[in-house]
């Protein structure tokens, strides 16, 4: 009976196996986590590049440390985002996705599976580069919280490549407006006036209000992970439906 | 005519997939940022932006759109037709130096800079223009995905971007002469800063000799597989 039953394969781990087998076929992949290890090197090397700086053009980076590391700590999420909105995009050039919605998988599995990836990685990649360099002081409880949002804003970044392109070229098209959202950043840090809340309909304008606030230690950041959340949630289930709606 | 014909359909196929949508949201967020930077920061920014998106914009683009053409196998059609192969390419390349040029001229009317000089910098801003397009074709020709044109082409622009390190003051060298982005960084900083004849007719001909270079290469390269594919 037990044979039987490890004989039996889940759709998922069908779907793993062969993107596995893609990986290790085909380089590309492996190499395509060149970006967010390059950008995890520059978080590393920030203290030598802030002497290198100062003493080169004299002006100092220190007090722009807190930004620099919220703002680069993002750009693994925004990438994996994107590989895997590629992805997703080829094999709808290639007629991939039909064969897998006529499976058990169904359309919303083969979704699942390529949207939990770049989540993981991203929050991965976010938590190893807060924690593992220890540029600056991030309350634990508040960084998991934050992480979470990061893991959505990965899979926020893929659907918003997917729902509204059409093919790759498109896509390609929508990538370079999905790199507007994270203008919110600067603009929470370096925006005094108030008119910078007019940003925060975009997600990580709630990650860089969380960061202040925990850096300041103030009450104010279970306001922003709770708000964070919802509008996360909120654009996650619009371009869900978007993109199911869509043929 | 050909030419123009392949122009004005790669311009529409830009237009229909969202291209110059797309640049136009950003070209006026770069006009609003350059409104709001301090005067002294105005120049050095205006560069780094023409240097890393208007510019590069066709490397960024150019891949997904010969893998789609190569997906939806267009190019083998294409080729039966009297349309030659430098046709097909040129007409790549001059549809993305319009975007590019339009975007460039809009950012600089929008946030009123301009400066002395302005042939040196029109010049080198199209033959950037026009070298990170064929750098783009170079890998367009092989790649098998967009994820593929990626990873090989971000090596590649990474490298050849290197001597924005000198334009930033951080670390230079003499090699760096070779590379075209000098040239580039050179011609498009005489809209602020002085630079002797000899260093922008050293840029113009390090340009000059890049863009015959790539463009005998990408020739070559799209000729064996694309056209004729084994």
């Amino acid at each position: 009976m037990s044979g039987i039953l490890s004989e039996m394969k889940t759709p998922v781990s069908v779907l793993a196996r062969g993107d596995l087998k893609l990986i290790v076929r085909d380089s590309t992949l492996v190499m395509a986590l060149f970006g967010p290890i390059a950008i995890t090197c520059l978080i590393f090397f920030l203290p030598s590049i802030e002497a290198l700086v100062l003493s080169k053009i004299s002006f100092d980076l220190t007090p722009y440390r807190s930004f620099i590391v919220v703002f680069l700590s993002l750009i693994p999420g925004m990438l994996f985002a994107m590989i895997y909105g590629f992805i997703i995009l080829d094999e709808r050039d290639e007629d991939v996705i039909d064969f897998i919605s006529i499976t058990p998988l169904r359309k919303r599995g083969y979704l699942t599976y390529k949207l939990i990836m770049p989540m993981l990685l991203s929050a991965g990649f976010f938590l190893f580069i807060i924690f593992a360099s220890s540029l600056i002081q991030f309350n634990p409880v508040h960084a998991m919280g934050v992480s979470i949002m990061v893991a959505i804003e990965a899979a926020i970044g893929t659907l918003f490549l997917v729902a509204f392109s059409e093919n790759k070229v498109e896509g390609l098209a929508f990538s370079k407006v999905l790199g507007i959202m994270y203008l919110a950043i600067p603009l929470v840090f370096f925006w005094t006036s108030g008119w910078h809340w007019l940003s925060a309909f975009l997600p990580p304008f709630w990650i860089a209000k969380a960061f202040v606030h925990s850096q300041m230690s103030s009450a104010w950041i279970w306001s922003d992970l709770f708000f964070g959340m919802v509008v996360h949630i909120g654009v996650l289930i619009f371009f869900l439906r978007v993109f199911l709606r869509k043929r | 005519m050909r030419l123009l014909t392949a122009l004005g359909q790669d311009i529409r196929f830009q237009f229909r997939h969202g291209f110059y949508y797309a640049y136009l949201v950003l070209t006026i967020l770069y006009i609003l940022s350059l409104r709001l930077l301090p005067e002294s920061l105005v120049y050095p920014a205006l560069i780094i932006i023409l240097f890393t998106d208007i510019c590069a914009l066709g490397f960024f683009f150019i891949g997904a759109i010969v893998l789609l053409e190569r997906g939806q196998n267009l190019t083998q059609s294409l080729f039966v037709t009297p349309l030659r192969l430098h046709e097909y390419l040129l007409a790549k390349i001059l549809s993305f130096l319009l975007l590019s040029i339009v975007s460039a001229f809009l950012i600089m009317l929008g946030g009123s800079v301009g400066g002395q000089d302005l042939l040196w910098f029109i010049f080198g801003a199209i033959f950037s223009a026009l070298i990170y397009t064929l750098f783009g074709l170079v890998f367009a020709a092989r790649a098998r995905h967009v994820n593929d044109y990626f990873v090989k082409s971000l090596g590649i622009g990474l490298l050849i971007s290197l001597p924005i390190l000198a334009y930033l003051g951080l670390f230079d060298t003499p090699l760096f002469y070779i590379f075209p982005t000098r040239a580039t960084l050179i011609l498009l900083d005489t809209l602020g800063g002085d630079y002797a004849l000899s260093e922008k007719l050293y840029s113009v001909a390090n340009l000059l000799i890049w863009f015959t270079i790539l463009s005998a290469w990408v020739y070559q390269r799209f000729d064996r597989y694309v056209r004729h594919p084994v």
